[in-house]
């Protein structure tokens, strides 16, 4: 038990270290005191909001029947989600099992200390539904239904974080296992699981959705009632219906089924208590001429390719992109408006193009000393975000025929439009990641200061009103006007684009010439 | 005499208001395996540094093969292959893509020299997997070969054996001695062993500045009849550790 606690409280502080350093939440016991302070200022202004308000009668059963039964499955999935991302999160650091494995603690201790560290870092969620949930219980003097409901919470989260350490195993196996395939696949398959994961996590946390999901899940719980990650959400279920035989069965099989997937988990780990370290074979091909030479690539090219490996391989910069592809997925599916579609050419061109310079992490220093101008080396960012922004505006294009249905001439017209304003925001996202970056590589916010992090929030709204009164505008302009309105607003792109272009380049210059400046 | 390759001018860097360097005057000729030797923080590499352009000098400037490096840094980088202490990799990389990179950066076009020093170093087997995955000695290896591959004409070395094998160690050090005629080679280092075995002229340098330069021989002679490490005690003022110790163990 105490070596549990000590490993818990070392993996809560290395999370809580790795991601905010001197901030609030430094230290683990600040987040307990903050979700306890959260909790108590919605608890009682809603209990009291409740006590001097009469609810009518038939809000509680809607209440029961439709969210309360369906959260602990809610919570489920989400933390399957959570768990996911934290496991590519992971890395090098305390979830690591090799950076345990050698000190005397057992597999089970490992696991338990693991999945009791995300349940509190995560707990926010916790807190606010039951912030959320009590007062109205407590109104209607459902005294058990509290226990039942913190107790089904509490095991579905357990749950899905059980089902992640058994996740992380089989990706660690897998990984070492197919490490005699080519590394390619290896690549692939690890950069459409993050952006899988990452954009379904998007997805599914989107509120319009999460309000279907909720009023949908009760068909999903009644069919699937042998699927143990249902049986939280069926004691509740039972208990609201008055059988009470069902709602004792179905916690005892909960708490059953917790022990024997921590058993099942614990076996699995020590299986693989010590695990080969992956190693990702990458066989290049050569395409040689008839003399057996290697022709030689231009500078800017080789850096552009270098560029592109790192945005596939590199899983910090994957992470940081890979939500992106969740908000393109939503847009298509949930948006009826173009101003959602807005977002991709303007804000996401600006976070892409923000880490462009970041994400070079320490390895910047080769470009110190090898024969790299500061002209080939901004040439070659600028080669990067023009691929982007062709990309994005196709995207938006994409999404803005679907919503709006226009006719070619308006459509190129937009397309043309929206091209200009993502590649003018990418290029001025890549001022500010030449002006603010922070070569740390660790997440979105270490490859970027905060200053220029809120900064390209700041430039990202301007470039997001300007798409959306320059599309609005086209929408309602007549031919004649919808032309001349392009001829001043490529005038205008043109004078902006060029003192930009010699910002950028003053700015690679001052970062290249000097290493004690990074 | 040979010809004269790099010459150091009145030389100056501070940082945080603290000279790194002072006064730095130094000339070195074609053929020469210059040591730069000196305790931690003496100025090492700061000063390998400035010769290739990647700290600029408050004061004083640095001719490499003809190029003022301060103006033009570039070029300096183009005859120069450097071996960072810390080497500092593109991880996402493979070894071989790695050095691909490197020869396509500095306009190599027969490749076939990358395969000899892979498997001379001993990391052919490792050359198609992803830098992240290979120890400090094989990035270390990898940053030599990177730095040797397109045959420089000068040589920048920070403390290049830490890491390395013995095996790798002997084989980088007669690698060395054949470029020797037509390299220049600057090696910084604080094992004098090593500098004694490979140098033909050594540089003392202590708090950013210089306190002993000249041939082995002529440092030596210098000495009189003390070892260079006793020598490098009694310059760089670690001549009384053996009291500060009999004081440590009482």
């Amino acid at each position: 038990m105490k070596r549990l606690i000590i490993l818990t409280n070392v993996i809560l502080k290395g999370i809580t270290r790795a991601h905010a350093k001197r901030s609030l939440f430094n230290d683990p016991k600040n987040i307990l005191i903050i979700n306890l302070i959260i909790f108590a200022l919605i608890f009682f202004p809603l209990y009291l909001f409740l006590s001097i308000k009469k609810i009518d009668l038939f809000l509680p059963k809607l209440f029961l029947n439709e969210v309360i039964v369906n959260i602990p499955f809610f919570m489920f999935i989400m933390f399957i989600f959570v768990g996911v991302l934290l496991i590519f999160e992971a890395g090098e650091s305390i979830f690591n099992v090799e950076t345990i494995n050698w000190v005397p603690i057992k597999s089970y201790e490992y696991v338990l200390a693991n999945v009791i560290s995300t349940m509190y870092i995560y707990s926010f969620p916790s807190f606010m539904l039951l912030a959320l949930i009590i007062p109205i219980l407590i109104i209607f003097q459902l005294y058990p239904l509290i226990l039942i409901f913190i107790f089904a919470l509490l095991a579905a989260i357990f749950m899905a974080l059980l089902f992640v350490e058994i996740i992380k195993i089989f990706l660690e196996i897998s990984f070492t296992k197919l490490k005699k395939l080519k590394g390619k696949f290896i690549l692939n398959l690890r950069l459409a699981l993050v952006i899988i994961v990452s954009s379904s996590f998007i997805v599914f946390t989107n509120p319009s959705l999460i309000q279907k999901l909720l009023f949908n899940t009760k068909s999903m719980i009644e069919l699937g009632w042998f699927l143990p990650f249902n049986w939280p959400s069926n004691s509740l279920k039972f208990y609201i219906e008055g059988n009470y035989f069902g709602t004792y069965l179905n916690i005892l099989s909960t708490i059953f089924f917790c022990f024997s997937l921590l058993y099942v988990v614990s076996y699995l780990r020590s299986m693989y208590w010590v695990i080969e370290k992956p190693s990702i074979i990458i066989e290049k091909r050569h395409y040689k001429n008839i003399l057996n030479i290697k022709m030689k690539q231009n500078t800017i090219n080789v850096l552009v390719s270098k560029d592109f490996k790192a945005y596939t391989r590199k899983i910090e910069l994957i992470k940081t992109y890979a939500p992106i592809f969740g908000l393109i997925i939503l847009s298509f599916i949930i948006s009826s408006s173009y101003l959602i579609s807005l977002v991709i050419p303007t804000i996401i061109a600006l976070i892409l193009s923000t880490v462009a310079i970041g994400y070079e992490g320490k390895a910047i220093i080769n470009l110190y000393y090898l024969p790299i101008s500061y002209k080939e080396f901004y040439k070659s960012k600028l080669i990067l975000i023009f691929i982007f922004s062709l990309f994005l505006s196709l995207i938006t294009i994409l999404n803005i025929y679907f919503i709006l249905y226009l006719d070619l001439f308006k459509l190129l017209i937009i397309f043309y439009l929206i091209f200009l304003i993502c590649f003018l925001a990418s290029k001025i996202g890549l001022t500010i990641g030449l002006k603010y970056p922070k070569f740390e590589e660790t997440r979105l916010s270490k490859m970027l200061s905060i200053k220029g992090a809120y900064l390209s929030l700041i430039v990202g709204g301007i470039f997001y009103i300007i798409a959306i009164l320059m599309v609005w505008s086209i929408l309602r302009l007549q031919n004649n006007s919808i032309l001349f309105l392009i001829l001043v607003f490529s005038l205008l792109y043109y004078f902006i684009y060029k003192i930009f272009e010699k910002i950028n380049f003053n700015l690679s210059k001052k970062l290249l010439e000097d290493i004690s400046k990074i | 005499m040979n010809n004269l390759t790099v010459e150091i001018i009145d030389i100056s860097k501070k940082f945080n208001n603290n000279f790194a360097l002072k006064n730095i005057n130094l000339q070195i000729f074609e053929g020469e395996i210059l040591g730069l030797l000196g305790p931690n923080g003496s100025g090492k590499s700061t000063l390998l540094k400035l010769m290739l352009g990647m700290l600029k000098p408050d004061t004083g400037k640095i001719i490499v093969y003809g190029y003022d490096v301060t103006k033009d840094a570039l070029n300096v980088r183009k005859i120069t292959g450097y071996v960072p202490e810390d080497p500092r990799l593109y991880e996402f990389l493979t070894g071989m893509e790695y050095l691909d990179f490197i020869c396509n950066v500095f306009g190599v076009n027969d490749t076939s020299l990358i395969y000899d020093y892979l498997k001379i170093f001993d990391i052919y087997e490792k050359k198609d997997e992803m830098i992240s995955s290979y120890s400090l000695g094989m990035k270390r290896k990898l940053s030599i070969i990177a730095a040797l591959i397109h045959k420089p004409k000068l040589l920048l070395l920070d403390e290049p054996l830490n890491g390395l094998d013995p095996k790798s160690a002997r084989i980088f050090k007669d690698i060395l001695f054949e470029l020797k005629e037509k390299t220049t080679i600057i090696f910084s280092t604080h094992i004098l062993e090593i500098a004694q075995a490979i140098c033909n002229k050594i540089v003392i340098l202590d708090k950013g500045q210089i306190v002993s330069l000249g041939s082995l021989k002529e440092i030596l002679e210098i000495a009189k009849n003390k070892s260079l490490e006793e020598y490098f005690l009694k310059v760089t003022g670690g001549e009384d550790i053996r009291s500060l110790i009999e004081v440590l163990i009482k």
